[in-house]
């Protein structure tokens, strides 16, 4: 029985006009969006692959001077610019540090419109002064890209309301319904059959489309791109399920297409923006500004005792002394910045770590309120999937912080030490290994997509059993 | 009814905002305070050491952000103001949130640009089809009833409502930011031009929706076909011209920029290097003026001098790159004002930003007049030391006088009347949209089908 | 005696339905008979509708019940769908499925599946004509399709027939064909309850007649027991 209605849904289905025309549209938007976000992705390597190319040109010229030098063949003129002075390598040379694009990164800009993909340590400058954002138009930013997951969060549910809306409605409204019931069949079964099938063919559509596309552009397939199926499967089930429901109560095809509309509105529009708008004001994220004037003030402290602090830095720190006290090291005012860099640290630790914390805990709290709706849970899955949400780029900023402490850590020591870099120090130097320490969240977001579908399913179930035939036949 | 929810829902937002944006403002006044503070305090030192410690602009909070946040989230609030620098404003609010904050924020240009047309299409979608569905058309149009009245008729019907809540929300949203005090500089003339502006943009939706619904048999299809235009106007386009305009006119990476602009300084003047090139020219030239053979014996400190005019060649660099980046944002608003023919939101969107004081142009606005200010405080420092000390003196020293007498960083904002300049074709734009869509729904309800 | 009950095969047995407080069907009792056509006549609103509805089981009885061959067709619902063939008031079929296709699903809903040579005789011994057998049905016109309704319920071979407003909307030609299938079916042993407002086709095609009003059955007799003037008083009667 099963099979029979399946069928001649099939057959139903496709000699609508209108559903062709819909799946064509669809398949064109996918194609803008997908391209879209492989473009953006290859730029985005571009600009990695250039920084590190230059870096690595820039590396083997001053290679060749710095050997000249040592051994003598070159000449520099001012002491400033002498090749091996380790306060200008590790001020200039510093080794990219780069967040290079996941497999499915054109699936969602997320935040990776905001930032920077790429950094490079350096020895001057503060750790909460370090940028991280990229150039580009606030206007761009508020509008949002035309990406994979615009196309899916918010336009996909229309294609499945479109798909289903008037289900039941139709029938009833031409009265072929009457008919259909007073064959020994269960509506039940009769709605659930035609809604799979539909449910099957939008599946369907998308999968191919993805899959044609993705090979058009050249993009490899990997084993996510089975889970990104596999959630916006989920995604479309819910909203099978809300149509399902809602076609239940019997109302007329118009009613039902504004009354899902409605249900989209308040899904895909207003409850993102209410909850996150209720975010910002019971979580406000802690304010960045009074960090920066504590540590103002220490800085200001720590510049009038300089000299003073670097006595007692040395102190401290007696492995650091020069082995020839009489030769003056050619990295004083380094020495004295280093110093005070880490006089500052330790006035201005506890307030970093505050506001570091604080900001954790709002995130983390904001984080619950993505259960609130399904067009949240999907987006935070597909970003999470691009690896572009925003805790990647935040382990990817402390990253760039902890390589920014080691490349430092290399060369103080050395600057103390008044020492001058060889050639081979060159094999020495740190290495920047970035790899993702972020936790797939993906799973979570999808099993609660399956809950919100599920009490959806169970309602309708309820609904069902509860009503009498009559609400589908009266007119 | 729906437009009352609307209303609501907009002056809640408001009041919801108000507390925020007090909020906001607190924080900004504090930091402000401090950063003054943290200037006139900071001791003795050589002034030119004054001007590396620098100070903070912080970009102001107008009552009118409130109605419309436009790009305030997603541009830096504080600009660090140190010597041989221009900097980037930082602290870009976006940043420190989460993925959540892209949705968008419940805030009144949210209600007023995406959900009242929403809400003008569930009104408007059947007004003429439904009409005719019913038969009572037919009825009416053998009665004799032009089809300029009957268009005019179900217009009014709609637009009615419209403009009298869009009214009372203007009216309590302007008495809400009239009475938030502290954070002056509030004005009913620029309210007034941006409920004009609302109005014009709901009446363009409502005569698509009439046309539509005239022109189409079914209901049911004037309401697709309509969602359709909503969606597209509202989202798709939008998006659709940040790909081509960005396409069209990319910015450079943050990388870039800063390398070419290191490039460029490297190889021009600058302070600390007296074998640069040029500095040895301006020396030659200067020992001359002053008819002695060295530099320790010019009437004036020859180092300041000669770091400020490093200074400004230095600021003559980076004025020439933030021109390029510019360039680029004006090519790229070329883009969004051509695609404005295909979405009436996009002028809407662009008057009500600017209207607000939030457009990204009040942005650049801001940071040039810290540009402009920061050359002026550099210059006040460095012109202290050229003129209280002599070259070589490096332990000359300035004290809180001198700090105190700069004057701190007062923002004057872009003047209303050069705002609506600026933004007189986005607003034709809008008036052509309404009065072609109002003549295309008259033509559509002169040939519709009675039944 | 048994023989008189097994050709009982749709019976009312104080039938009735209310909604909310307000009386639909007020206690109605009447047989169908094998071979019989019972014709239910009433003005709008008088319970027609709603007692074919009861014996579709669309909706509960309030009290009484609706027998089809001896069965409660509220306890028995599938079982008695089975049995039954129904051609509801504008009979509108699937737009986009030819007439073929639409006699296939339905047949197949009731679990009888033909090969495509039988349907076809199914849909010519209803009258359609054999062009239209394969176009869509959103083509057909109104007598059209309600050949392919008759169509379905002769596929279907079940024992009732139920027809609401068989004939409103059709031309005088379709409307003759329409009595004469009604007639076959009948000499079939099929069981006819028809709810309608043509007196003229209930006299002639008829075997009885009920007349209702507000619910209740207020005459019911043989077609033969009256002619075509006496019935259209006897019913006016009724209607003040």
């Amino acid at each position: 029985m099963f099979r029979l209605h399946v069928k001649y849904e099939w057959v139903s289905v496709w000699r609508d006009r209108w559903v062709v025309v819909l799946s064509l549209i669809f398949f064109g938007l996918l194609f803008f969006a997908i391209r879209n976000g492989q473009e953006k992705v290859l730029e985005r390597q571009a600009s990695i692959a250039k920084a590190r190319g230059e870096l690595r040109q820039a590396e083997s010229k001053r290679r060749g001077e710095i050997d000249s030098v040592a051994r003598g063949l070159r000449q520099y003129g001012e002491a400033r610019r002498n090749p091996r002075l380790l306060s200008t390598y590790g001020q200039r040379m510093g080794k990219v540090v780069a967040m290079d694009a996941q497999p499915l990164a054109f699936v969602a800009t997320g935040q990776s419109d905001l930032f920077t993909h790429f950094a490079k340590p350096k020895l001057y400058g503060e750790v909460y002064s370090l940028g991280f954002s990229e150039l580009a138009n606030p206007v761009q930013l508020l509008f949002g890209s035309f990406d994979l997951a615009f196309v899916c969060v918010y336009l996909l549910p229309l294609l499945v309301l479109a798909f289903s809306y008037n289900l039941l409605s139709s029938d009833k409204e031409s009265g072929s319904l009457r008919l259909t019931l007073s064959q020994p069949v269960s509506l039940f079964s009769w709605l659930v059959a035609k809604l799979a099938l539909r449910y099957a063919v939008v599946v369907g559509l998308i999968a191919a489309t993805l899959l044609i596309v993705l090979a058009w552009h050249g993009i490899a397939m990997s084993t996510g791109l089975f889970w990104l199926l596999l959630l916006i499967c989920v995604y479309v089930l819910f909203w099978f399920a809300v149509s399902f429901l809602v076609s239940l109560f019997g109302w007329s095809s118009g009613q039902n297409a504004i009354v899902l509309v409605s249900v989209w509105v308040v899904l895909v529009l207003l409850v993102p923006s209410i909850v996150s708008q209720l975010a910002n004001a019971v979580y406000p994220v802690p304010s960045r500004i009074n960090m920066i004037h504590n540590y103002r003030v220490a800085e200001a402290d720590a510049e009038k005792r300089a000299s003073e602090i670097l006595t007692s830095y040395y102190r401290d720190h007696p492995e650091l002394g020069q082995q020839d006290s009489t030769v003056a090291n050619q990295y004083q005012f380094w020495l004295k910045y280093f110093a005070s860099v880490d006089v500052l640290k330790k006035a201005v630790q506890p307030v970093l770590d505050e506001y570091d914390g604080a900001l954790a805990q709002q995130q983390e709290w904001v984080d619950r309120f993505k259960v609130l709706s399904p067009a949240i849970l999907f987006q935070d899955g597909l970003n999470d999937l691009a690896g572009t949400s925003t805790a990647h780029y935040t382990d990817f900023r402390h990253q760039v912080i902890e390589f920014n402490e080691t490349w430092r850590n290399y060369f103080i020591p050395r600057m103390f030490a008044n020492e001058l870099l060889q050639a081979s120090d060159l094999d020495q130097l740190p290495e920047p290994r970035y790899q993702s320490r972020v936790q797939p969240v993906w799973a979570i977001d999808l099993l609660l997509i399956v809950v919100f579908a599920a009490v959806v399913l169970g309602v309708s179930f309820r609904v069902y059993q509860t009503s009498s035939a009559e609400r589908w036949l009266a007119s | 009814m729906a437009l009352l929810t609307v209303a609501i829902l907009v002056v809640t937002a408001i009041g919801v905002g108000r507390q925020y944006y007090r909020q906001v403002n607190e924080q900004h006044e504090a930091a402000r305070r401090n950063a003054r503070s943290e200037w006139v305090s900071q001791g003795s030192k050589n002034p030119h050491s004054a001007a590396h410690y620098g100070t903070y602009a912080f970009k102001p909070k107008y009552p009118m952000s409130l109605l419309d946040n436009g790009v305030d989230k997603y541009s830096g609030v504080s600009i660090y103001l140190e010597a041989h620098k221009r900097n980037d404003a930082q602290y870009m609010a976006a940043q420190d949130q989460t993925a959540l904050s892209r949705f968008g924020d419940l805030s009144p240009d949210f209600i007023l640009m995406f959900m009242v047309p929403l809400f003008i299409i569930l009104i408007a979608f059947n007004s003429v089809s439904r009409e005719r569905e019913s038969g009572t058309l037919r009825v009416m149009m053998s009665q004799g009833i032009s089809p300029w009245k009957l268009a005019s008729g179900k217009w009014l019907a709609v637009f009615t409502p419209v403009a009298v809540l869009t009214g009372l929300v203007f009216l309590v949203g302007g008495v809400l930011l009239a009475n938030l005090e502290d954070f002056g500089l509030f004005s009913w003339w620029p309210l007034i031009l941006l409920a004009l502006v609302y109005l014009l943009y709901y009446g363009v939706f409502i005569n698509v929706s009439i046309l539509v619904s005239a022109s189409v048999r079914k209901s049911s299809l004037a309401f697709v076909l309509l969602l359709g235009i909503w969606i597209l106007s509202c989202l798709g386009m939008p998006k659709a011209t940040s790909v081509v305009a960005d396409a069209l006119y990319p910015y450079p990476t943050q990388l870039e920029f800063e390398e070419q602009i290191a490039e460029d300084k490297t190889n021009g003047l600058n302070g600390h290097d007296p074998w640069n090139a040029e500095s040895k020219k301006l020396e030659a030239e200067t020992l001359q003026k002053y008819g002695v053979d060295s530099v320790k014996k010019l009437p004036f400190n020859w180092d300041g001098y000669l770091m400020q005019k490093g200074e400004e060649h230095e600021a003559e660099i980076y004025f020439k790159h933030y021109q390029v980046l510019k360039e680029i944002y004006q090519k790229q608003s070329k883009v969004y004002r051509t695609s404005a023919a295909l979405s009436p939101f996009l002028p809407a969107r662009f008057l009500s930003m600017a209207l607000c004081r939030t457009d990204y142009h009040a942005h650049w606005h801001f940071a040039d007049e810290a540009e402009k200010y920061r050359l002026m405080l550099v210059g006040r420092l460095n012109g202290d030391m050229v003129d209280n000390s002599r070259t070589g003196q490096w332990d000359y020293r300035a004290d809180e006088k001198l700090w105190r007498a700069v004057p701190d960083f007062a923002y004057e904002p872009v003047r209303y009347q050069s705002i609506v300049e600026a933004n007189a074709g986005h607003f034709l734009v809008l008036l052509a949209w309404w009065v072609l869509s109002g003549v295309g729904m008259l033509v559509a309800v002169r040939q519709m089908k009675v039944f | 005696m048994t023989s008189l009950i097994k050709q009982r095969m749709l019976e009312a047995v104080n039938l009735s339905k209310s909604y909310n407080g307000v009386s639909a069907l007020k206690g109605v009792s009447f047989k169908v008979n094998k071979g019989d056509i019972f014709c239910l006549l009433g003005a709008n609103g008088a319970g027609k509708t709603t007692t074919i509805n009861l014996f579709l089981n669309f909706i509960s009885p309030t009290s009484g019940q609706a027998l089809i061959n001896q069965v409660d067709t509220a306890q028995q619902p599938l079982a008695t769908k089975k049995m039954l063939a129904y051609i509801p008031e504008n009979l509108m079929l699937y737009p986009n499925l030819t007439g073929v296709e639409n006699l296939h699903y339905f047949s197949a809903l009731a679990g009888r599946k033909y090969p495509s040579a039988e349907l076809t005789n199914y849909l010519n011994e209803a009258g359609l004509q054999e062009v239209a057998h394969h176009q869509r049905v959103s083509t057909y016109s109104k007598g059209m399709r309600q050949k392919v309704g008759v169509a379905i319920a002769l596929a279907k071979k079940a024992d009732v027939l139920l027809l609401d407003e068989p004939t409103s909307g059709l031309d005088p030609k379709a409307s003759n064909e329409f009595a004469a299938l009604l007639k076959k079916l009948s000499e079939l042993g099929v069981a006819t309850l028809m709810a309608t407002h043509d007196l003229f086709r209930a006299i002639e095609t008829g075997t009885h007649i009920g007349i209702m009003k507000e619910g209740n059955l207020v005459e019911s007799m043989t077609t033969d027991q009256i002619n075509h003037q006496d019935l259209e008083r006897l019913y006016l009667k009724h209607m003040n």
